[in-house]
């Protein structure tokens, strides 16, 4: 157990040989580029110096958030993501954050209790009637948005676990606010992993790191038995595969060598890309029946209207989507805000 | 002997800036140059002559500069009410 340092090594490596500023922000490892340059006396451009800043701010407001929250809530509050695996990297500057993920089991009573303790509601009601948390909640004066969970983000093909069998297997928050709870670092590795699953599968570097960083404080013996236990082996085993061949050296499978093209050198994933590997997900993922049908439902998932969508919006969408497949993420999200802002 | 608010003043240092969030009144501040040099000494408290003589040695300004100087940033300081009463 501990921090793996030649993890960090190879994230320096892969670092230096990104495509771009935008790429390094993609995979969200423009922090720990910016760290990297400056030690070794490169300049670091203005908008990473920017981003450093406001990172800054967002780690700064995050424990005094966090002890307004635990003050507020009876019972037991658990903090996933953001600050709590930014604790187990070499150097915590470099995760960046923009929320805090509470998992608590009453999550509407705490979330009544926030409000009356000065808490604002953001967000339409209706986008948080059917998701893993409530409506995001800002303390008027800090930066940090709050988001209280029931449970924990998984995709639809894995068993989600609950937030009293999470409790159960807790440990104190790394943050070191005082009765605040962390899943242990076997189990967050695990929900890291499956979190990376659920939005962009082996799609973003840091997810990877964050797996292997909060691994090093957890033996490994009990995550692969904890994952036997949800049945989320396979998930777990190819993820595991993937960054410890990307942040390793461990050999690299032959389906990283399609999958993962985007993090070797490191570049944005195009929009053909995103869409074919969270289609396909399910295939690397789980075991042979199961993914059989966790793919088609996968597929049904892919061709569906998204909530309150129009047939002919849904037609743009997929247009855009199909013209742009091989443009980056980030230049396919650009042409789409320009375009709804216009009208078009 | 002047000093840093120590209640809901929080800030951490980027490479040669200054970044701290003033939780109470809801501001953030990036803070380089000069004004980062002097930050360290307001932490532990110190008075404006010594604050002055630190930007002498820095910058090899002359005394007079290095106070004029020594007293805007403070003044900033103050108005955005950082500074221990």
């Amino acid at each position: 157990m501990g921090s793996d340092l030649s993890m960090w090594d190879e994230l320096e490596a892969l670092v230096g040989h990104a495509s771009s500023t935008q790429a390094l922000r993609a995979h969200g490892m423009h922090l720990f580029a910016a760290r990297r340059w400056r030690a070794a006396g490169r300049t670091v451009p203005e908008e990473l110096r920017e981003d450093e800043r406001r990172a800054a701010v967002l780690a700064l407001a995050a424990p005094l958030l966090l002890e307004q929250v635990r003050g507020a809530c009876d019972g037991r509050v658990m903090l996933m993501k953001g600050p709590e695996v930014a604790a187990c990297y070499l150097d915590p500057s470099t995760r960046y954050y923009r929320d805090l993920d509470i998992l608590v089991e009453d999550p509407r009573a705490v979330q009544r209790a926030l409000i009356s303790c000065g808490f604002a509601e953001g967000g339409r009601p209706e986008a948080f009637e059917d998701i893993h948390h409530l409506r995001p909640l800002v303390l008027p004066g800090l930066p940090l948005i709050v988001e209280v969970h029931h449970r924990p983000k998984c995709p639809p093909w894995l068993r989600t676990p609950s937030a009293g069998e999470l409790m159960e297997m807790s440990v104190p928050s790394a943050t070191r606010v005082e009765g605040l709870l962390a899943p242990s670092p076997a189990a967050h590795a695990l929900l890291l992993a499956a979190h990376s699953w659920a939005h962009k599968p082996l799609g973003r570097l840091r997810d990877l790191v964050d797996v292997l960083a909060v691994l090093s404080h957890a033996e490994r013996r009990a995550a692969h038995e904890l994952a036997r236990r949800w049945k989320w082996e396979r998930m777990w085993t190819t993820t595991l595969a993937a960054a410890d061949a990307i942040l390793g050296s461990a050999p690299r499978p032959m389906w990283l060598k399609v999958w993962g093209r985007h993090l070797q050198p490191l570049r944005e994933r195009t929009v053909f890309e995103d869409h074919l590997q969270r289609v396909a997900a399910p295939v690397y993922a789980l075991k042979g029946g199961r993914a059989v049908r966790a793919l088609g439902a996968s597929l049904g998932e892919f061709a569906a209207r998204y909530p309150g969508e129009s047939r002919a919006d849904q037609f743009r969408r997929t247009g855009r989507a199909v013209a742009h497949a091989f443009m980056d993420e980030s230049a396919h999200a650009l042409t789409v805000q320009a375009q709804s802002e216009e009208g078009t | 002997m002047l000093q840093l608010r120590t209640d809901g003043l929080n800030w951490r240092q980027i490479d040669d800036e200054i970044v701290a969030l003033d939780s109470a009144g809801g501001a953030y501040l990036a803070i380089n140059g000069p004004g980062a040099l002097l930050w360290a000494p307001l932490v532990d408290g110190a008075t404006p002559e010594q604050l002055a003589n630190i930007l002498v040695e820095a910058y090899g300004i002359d005394e007079l500069q290095a106070a004029a100087d020594t007293e805007a940033f403070l003044g900033s300081l103050g108005e955005q009410g950082l500074l221990a009463q």
